[in-house]
C-alpha cells in the first residue's frame, strides 16, 4: 500500500474508515514510520482541537452572568441614580469660579448645554428634579420588574432578586428625606421633621425633633434638639448637645458632645471631646488626634489617638492606642484598661482613678512584623479571601481569569498600560471631583478604580499558576489549584522583605495592565472574530 | 444528582409523577440546553430545541431501560432531533454547498498537523485561529469535534455525501492550520 493521502489520513484517525481499509492502513502503519507519525500527530490535534472548541463554547455560552451582568449594571444604575440625586440636592449646581471659562470656550457647546441644563435645574427649582427623580425611579422598578420576570424564565433570577431588593432598599429610604440648604439653616425648637433630614449650609442650627436620621453637610453645626435615628455629620466643628436616638458618626475637626447618644458613636476627628455632661449610650470609638472625655461612656471606649485624656467614666474596657494616655481623677474604669503605648512612661494613671479590671499595658514597638504571628494569620486571611473572590469570579465571569493573559499584548505593554491605569484614574478623578457635578461620578470610578486594584493580584496569580500548572482544566474547579499557589506565590513575594514594596508595585501594574487586556479584547466580542476575517 | 438518587427519580417519572420528571428536567436541561446550542449554534435555537427534546424524553422514558443511565439517553434523543432540525435548515437554505469533491490538498502545501509541545502555551491562537475560519468550517469541525457527531451522522444533517464530509472537515483543518502558522507569525515578529 502507498503512504496514506492527507485525506485519508484525516479519515483513519478520526476513526470513520471502513473495516477493510483499516486493516490495510494498521498494516501500512506497521511499516511506515512517516504515516505513524501523521496518524498520530493528528489524533493530538483533535485533541487540541476539541479543547479549543469546548473553551469557546464555555466562553459564548449564555451562562448565569447574562442574569448577573444585567442585575449587576441595575444595580450599579440605581445606586448611581441615587448617589446622583443625593448629590444635587446637597449641592447647588454651580460652575465653581476656576472653571468658569469652560462656558466661554468657543468650541465647549457640550459643556454649555450641559451647565445650562445644570443651571435651568437649579432655577427652576426642585419640582423639576422630583420629577426627573420619580420617573426615573419607576423607570428602575419597572425594569426591575420586567428583568426579574425575564430571568425567572431563565433560571437565575435568584441573584437579580437579591439585586433588586438591595436597589429597592437604595432607592428607598432616598424618598423619605428632607433636604435643606442655605447660609443659615436653622430648625426651630418647636418643628419636628418627620422624615430624615439632610442639611447643608454654611451654619446650621438644629434645635428641634427630628425623626429619622440627621445628616450634616455644613461647617458650623450644633445640635439641640432631639434626632430619632443616626446623626451624620461632615463638618469642620460639630457640637451635639441634643439627644440622638441612634448613633452618631462625625467626620469633623472638631467635635464636641454634651448631650446624649442611645447608640455608639464613631468619631473621626482631629478634636474630640466629650464633655461631663455627656454621655455615650453604648461605644465610644475615636481616630482622633486629641481625645478628652469627661463625660460618661456606658461601654466600651476605644480611642486611636496621639494623646487620650480620660477623666470621665467608661462602664467596661478602655482600649487605648496612642502616644500619650493620661486618667486622671475622678475617672472610673469599669472593665479592663488596655493601652499601647511606645514607650512605658507615656501612661499615666493618676491618683484617685478607680480600675475595677485588669491592667494591661502593652508596648509598641516597631517589631519585626515577621515575628508576630498575627501577621501570618492576617496574611492567611488575606489570601483566603483573595482566593475566594477569584473563585467567585472565576464562577460568575467565565473566561476572565483565564482570558486575560491571552491575545497578542506583550508582557511589557501590559505592563505600561497597567502603569498608566495606575496613574491616570486617580488624576482623573479628582478632576471629576473638582466640578461638583461630578462628584458621584468621581465617587463611582474611585470605587471601581479601587476594586480593579485589588483585583490585580488575583489576575497575577492567575497567570502565574497557570504558567507554573501548565494548561488548566476547564472550569472551575480546575482552577482552584494554580490559583491558589499563584495566590500564595504572589503573597510571599509582596511580604518579601526590602524588595515585597517593589514586587507589590510590579503585580498592581501588571495586574492592571492584564485587566484592561481583558476588557480591551472581551469588550467587541461580537465584532472582533468577523472583523478579523479576510 | 447522585446515581442512585437518578434512577429513583427516572423510575418516579416513567411512572408518570410530575414532580419528578421537572426534577429529572432540572438536571438534565443544563447539559441538553448546552449539547443543543453545540450543534444548532444558536442560542435561541437551542432553547426552542430542547423544549421540544424534553417533550420527546417525556414520550420515550416509557420505552426506557432504566439500567442503562438516563444522560447518554437523552443526549441521543437530543442529537437526533437537532440532526433533524439542521437536515430542515439545510434545505431551506442550502447553506452547506457540496464541496470539490476533487480537493486533495497535494503534501507541499498541507501544513503539517498541528503541534500540541508548540501550542501548549499558547492556546488562545487556537482559538483567535478558530474565530478567524469561516462560519461553516468552525460548524463542521464542532459538528464533528465537540458534538462528537460520526461522518454520517453530519452528512445526514447537512444533507451531503459522505465523502464530502471527509473533504469538508480535511478543508477546515487544513484553513486552521494556515491560521495558526499565521498568527504564529505575526506574535513571532
Amino acid at each position: 500500500m502507498k503512504c496514506l493521502s492527507p485525506l485519508a489520513a484525516s479519515i483513519f484517525a478520526d476513526g470513520e474508515a471502513g473495516s477493510a481499509e483499516t486493516a490495510a492502513v494498521n498494516t501500512h502503519l506497521a511499516e511506515c514510520s512517516r504515516c505513524r507519525e501523521l496518524v498520530d500527530a493528528l489524533r493530538g490535534e483533535t485533541v487540541l482541537l476539541t479543547d479549543a472548541l469546548r473553551e469557546m463554547d464555555q466562553a459564548a455560552a449564555p451562562s448565569r452572568m447574562t442574569g448577573l451582568s444585567s442585575g449587576l449594571t441595575l444595580f450599579l444604575v440605581t445606586a448611581g441614580l441615587l448617589v446622583a440625586r443625593l448629590a444635587w440636592q446637597s449641592f447647588s449646581l454651580e460652575t465653581p469660579a476656576e472653571f468658569q471659562w469652560i462656558n466661554s470656550m468657543g468650541n465647549g457647546s457640550w459643556w454649555q448645554v450641559l451647565f445650562s441644563f445644570g443651571f435651568y435645574l437649579r432655577d427652576n427649582g426642585t419640582e423639576i428634579v422630583k420629577m426627573i427623580t420619580t420617573i426615573v425611579v419607576f423607570a428602575v422598578i419597572a425594569l426591575l420588574f420586567v428583568s426579574t420576570t425575564w430571568l425567572m424564565r431563565r433560571r437565575s433570577f435568584d441573584r437579580l432578586v437579591l439585586f433588586s431588593f438591595l436597589a429597592c432598599v437604595l432607592v428607598m429610604p432616598a424618598s423619605a428625606m428632607e433636604h435643606r440648604k442655605g447660609q443659615i439653616v436653622t430648625v426651630g425648637a418647636g418643628e419636628t421633621i418627620q422624615d430624615s433630614l439632610v442639611v447643608t449650609g454654611e451654619t446650621v442650627n438644629v434645635d428641634g425633633n427630628v425623626e429619622g436620621d440627621l445628616i450634616l453637610f455644613c461647617r458650623q453645626a450644633t445640635v439641640r434638639g432631639k434626632v430619632q435615628g443616626n446623626v451624620i455629620s461632615f463638618t469642620r466643628n460639630v457640637q451635639l448637645e441634643g439627644e440622638v436616638g441612634g448613633s452618631a458618626f462625625t467626620f469633623a475637626q472638631w467635635v464636641t458632645l454634651r448631650g446624649q447618644t442611645s447608640r455608639n458613636w464613631f468619631a473621626f476627628a482631629q478634636y474630640l471631646s466629650l464633655l461631663s455632661d455627656g454621655r455615650v449610650g453604648s461605644n465610644l470609638t475615636a481616630f482622633a488626634s486629641d481625645v478628652d472625655v469627661q463625660g460618661t461612656v456606658t461601654q466600651d471606649l476605644n480611642t486611636f489617638s496621639d494623646s487620650a485624656n480620660v477623666r470621665g467614666s467608661v462602664g467596661r474596657n478602655f482600649t487605648a492606642h496612642g502616644d500619650r494616655i493620661t486618667l486622671a481623677a475622678p475617672a472610673r474604669v469599669g472593665g479592663d484598661l488596655v493601652t499601647y503605648t511606645h514607650r512605658p512612661d507615656r501612661l499615666d494613671v493618676q491618683q484617685g482613678v478607680t480600675i475595677e479590671g485588669k491592667r494591661e499595658a502593652h508596648e509598641v514597638k516597631h517589631p519585626n512584623r515577621y515575628a508576630r504571628p498575627g501577621f501570618y494569620i492576617f496574611q492567611a486571611g488575606q489570601l483566603a479571601a483573595a482566593w475566594i473572590i477569584g473563585m467567585l469570579l472565576m464562577w460568575l465571569v467565565p473566561g476572565m481569569l483565564a482570558g486575560a493573559f491571552d491575545g497578542g499584548a506583550s508582557l511589557w505593554r501590559r505592563i505600561g498600560v497597567g502603569f498608566l491605569l495606575l496613574i491616570v484614574p486617580p488624576v482623573a478623578i479628582i478632576i471629576v471631583a473638582i466640578t461638583l457635578v461630578g462628584i458621584p461620578l468621581a465617587l463611582i470610578a474611585l470605587v471601581l478604580w479601587l476594586i480593579i486594584l485589588y483585583l490585580a493580584k488575583i489576575f497575577v496569580a492567575a497567570l502565574l499558576g497557570r504558567a507554573l500548572l501548565g494548561p488548566i482544566r476547564p472550569g472551575v474547579g480546575g482552577f482552584s489549584v494554580p490559583l491558589f499557589i499563584g495566590l500564595l506565590l504572589v503573597f510571599i513575594a509582596v511580604n518579601a522583605p526590602f524588595v515585597g514594596g517593589l514586587v507589590r508595585l510590579g503585580v498592581v501594574v501588571l495586574g492592571l495592565g492584564m485587566a484592561f487586556e481583558w476588557l480591551r479584547r472581551s469588550w467587541p466580542r461580537g465584532v472582533a472574530p468577523a472583523a478579523a476575517q479576510p | 444528582m447522585e446515581q442512585g438518587r437518578l434512577s429513583a427519580v427516572v423510575d418516579r417519572a416513567r411512572s408518570g409523577e410530575a414532580v419528578a420528571f421537572s426534577e429529572l428536567y432540572r438536571h438534565l436541561r443544563p447539559r441538553i440546553l448546552g449539547f443543543c446550542r453545540q450543534m444548532l449554534g444558536s442560542t435561541t435555537a437551542a432553547e426552542d430545541a430542547s423544549s421540544e427534546v424534553f417533550m420527546r424524553i417525556q414520550r420515550a422514558l416509557g420505552d426506557y431501560d432504566a439500567t442503562r443511565p438516563i444522560e447518554p439517553y437523552a443526549l441521543t434523543i437530543a442529537k437526533r432531533y437537532c440532526i433533524d432540525c439542521l437536515r430542515r435548515e439545510n434545505v431551506e437554505h442550502r447553506v452547506f454547498q457540496p464541496p470539490d469533491e476533487t480537493f486533495e490538498p497535494a503534501d507541499a502545501v498541507t501544513p503539517s498537523p498541528l503541534d500540541a509541545v508548540l501550542l501548549a502555551e499558547r492556546r488562545h491562537l487556537l482559538r483567535d485561529a478558530l474565530r478567524r475560519l469561516p462560519e461553516r468550517s468552525r460548524r463542521v469541525l464542532s459538528l464533528r469535534y465537540l458534538c462528537e457527531l460520526s461522518y454520517d451522522e453530519i452528512a445526514e444533517a447537512l444533507g451531503l455525501g459522505r465523502n464530502h464530509v471527509a473533504v469538508l472537515i480535511l478543508r477546515a483543518k487544513v484553513e486552521l492550520r494556515q491560521h495558526v502558522e499565521s498568527l504564529m507569525k505575526e506574535t513571532s515578529r
